[in-house]
């Protein structure tokens, strides 16, 4: 199978995504609203004066927020999707098709968090940059953020993919996607950076690949660190081999004792 | 008991007897909605562990704003759950169906479905204002009415949101980024809004009327108070019908062909 395809999915979803101007202002609405409210939050709660060791400062907190806040609101809806393909029957003519039905879901879900990303990093850094008078040297969001951002999307991607599987099994899988959301918005630090954790929290949840969706690639941007970059490059890269080898055998596995609703 | 209420508390009986037919799922999704909330006090428990009381919020505070919000919310999707569904059915032409009978068009489009993790929203809401410290005998009862309050005004406000489907063609995603930002923003505490921020919340999108003014009613009777969230029902109420009524005129049938069943 070529790799066209699954490019050929992506541009294609890319374009859908773009169509709906309406849902893009709404999010993009959605996004401004959220870090408006934690900016005031944070900006109370951690004065521009405040030195608390080795965390992060208020402007550093403002920018961590943004990203992590446009990641969190941009995720694609890959457990939804395969929980309704599964219950509804479809996935059984997706199946058939000439290309590897995950792949094809990755495909779609990159496209649809990709151009969401974009734009909320655009409107929440415009909110604590004017609001809050927040400033940012971008150099590492290219640099760094690329590579872990990237392996940050395949981690959750993986995960969400594993939360649809259980559709094989489950009735409904949504309890499990509000769970998995919820652990990511603590543990992997999308409201309150893992800096400001009990100690031994921080180290536990840092080790998680929570934290390696949201924290580690938000924190590394606005914290630049070469040899930090370079191990948490290895820490995801082996969280995806992991997750992947766990999805590829556990739907092979599940969708083998397929059977249709209604032939 | 008049006709129409009878009417309503059948419904709502079926709604339940129906949800009890797949009982691992019912039970699921009020477990899953239960610790999904739950995970959400974590943040709190961590932010104030690290930087203490904000403008005067504490712990007990935040337990028992979220306490009486999610109990709102939950309240408000059980009774009435297809008001999150209210704009998609607008534009789809799905209103044709809730016409056709003798009964109120619009009660009866919201109370024909129930979200059962709602469930899991009342139970937690509860949890969190025994857990506040707040619970007594004189609160408990401030608690259910500033609810009820808070309900009418929540159901009202998404409402007139979704009805607006009947001159935007569609505002399903407009409402449930409604639903969304306004879930989010009643368990912040109030103090950090000022100004024209606070006036928006409490009357353009009624964040604040559906968590921090009933939560400061639970904690010290106040006539004033009482009075703002009464007002503040009536009037989004009275503006719901109004709304729903004006769009109704402009509604066109969708010539669609349903069963429910």
């Amino acid at each position: 199978m070529s790799v066209g395809i699954y490019f050929a999915i992506f541009r294609v979803q890319i374009k859908h995504n773009l169509k709906y101007g309406n849902d893009f202002i709404s999010r993009m609405f959605l996004m401004a609203l959220f870090i408006w409210v934690l900016g005031l939050l944070w900006t109370t709660a951690l004065p521009m004066d405040a030195t608390l060791k080795g965390t992060l400062t208020q402007h550093e907190t403002l920018w961590y927020l943004v990203f992590t806040e446009a990641f969190f609101l941009s995720r694609g809806n890959t457990a939804l999707l395969m929980t309704d393909s599964i219950r509804e029957g479809s996935i059984a003519t997706q199946l058939c098709k000439p290309y590897n039905y995950i792949l094809y879901l990755a495909s779609r879900s990159l496209a649809d968090t990709l151009p969401f990303y974009a734009a909320n990093v655009a409107v929440g850094g415009c909110i604590v940059a004017l609001a809050f008078g927040a400033r940012f040297d971008p150099q590492w969001l290219v640099a760094a953020g690329i590579i872990t951002l990237f392996l940050g999307w395949v981690i959750d991607f993986v995960i969400s993919a594993l939360i649809g599987c259980l559709a094989f099994v489950m009735e409904d899988t949504s309890p499990v996607t509000w769970i998995y959301s919820k652990l990511l918005l603590i543990l992997g630090g999308a409201m309150i950076p893992l800096d400001f954790f009990p100690e031994r929290l921080a180290k536990l949840a840092a080790q998680t690949p929570f934290a390696l969706t949201l924290f580690s690639p938000a924190r590394l941007m606005v914290r630049p660190d070469a040899q930090l970059f370079l191990n948490l490059v290895a820490m995801q890269a082996l969280w995806c081999v992991v997750l992947s080898l766990i999805l590829a055998m556990g739907f092979r596995r599940m969708s083998s004792q397929l059977s249709i609703n209604g032939g | 008991m008049p006709d129409v209420l009878k009417f309503v508390f059948y419904i709502w009986q079926r709604n339940f007897v129906s949800a009890l037919q797949y009982r691992v799922s019912f039970l699921l999704q009020i477990l899953g909605m239960m610790l999904n909330n739950g995970i959400f006090v974590v943040f709190w428990i961590l932010f104030f562990e690290r930087f203490g009381v904000v403008k005067g919020w504490g712990m007990p505070d935040i337990l028992l704003l979220t306490g009486i919000a999610t109990f709102i919310f939950g309240v408000s999707v059980l009774l009435f759950g297809n008001v999150t569904k209210l704009a998609g059915i607008i534009a789809n032409g799905g209103l044709d169906y809730y016409l056709s009978f003798p009964k109120p068009a619009l009660l009866y489009l919201l109370i024909s479905r129930s979200v059962q993790s709602g469930f899991g929203d009342v139970i937690y809401g509860v949890i969190c204002f025994a857990l506040s410290g707040y619970l007594t005998l004189q609160s408990a009862p401030r608690f259910l009415l500033a609810a009820l309050l808070g309900v009418v005004i929540l159901v009202s406000f998404l409402v007139i949101v979704g009805s607006l489907s009947f001159w935007f063609g569609n505002s399903e995603l407009l409402a449930s980024q409604a639903t969304m930002s306004i879930v989010t923003l009643s368990t912040y505490p109030s103090e950090l809004f000022t100004g024209f921020t606070r006036s928006l919340l409490l009357v353009g999108m009624p964040a604040l009327a559906v968590g921090a003014l009933p939560a400061n009613f639970v904690k010290h009777f106040s006539w004033e108070q009482l009075g703002i969230l009464c007002l503040l029902a009536g009037g989004f109420l009275s503006a719901a019908l109004l709304v729903f009524r004006s769009g109704l005129k402009r509604y066109e049938s969708g010539s669609s062909f349903s069963a429910s069943m």
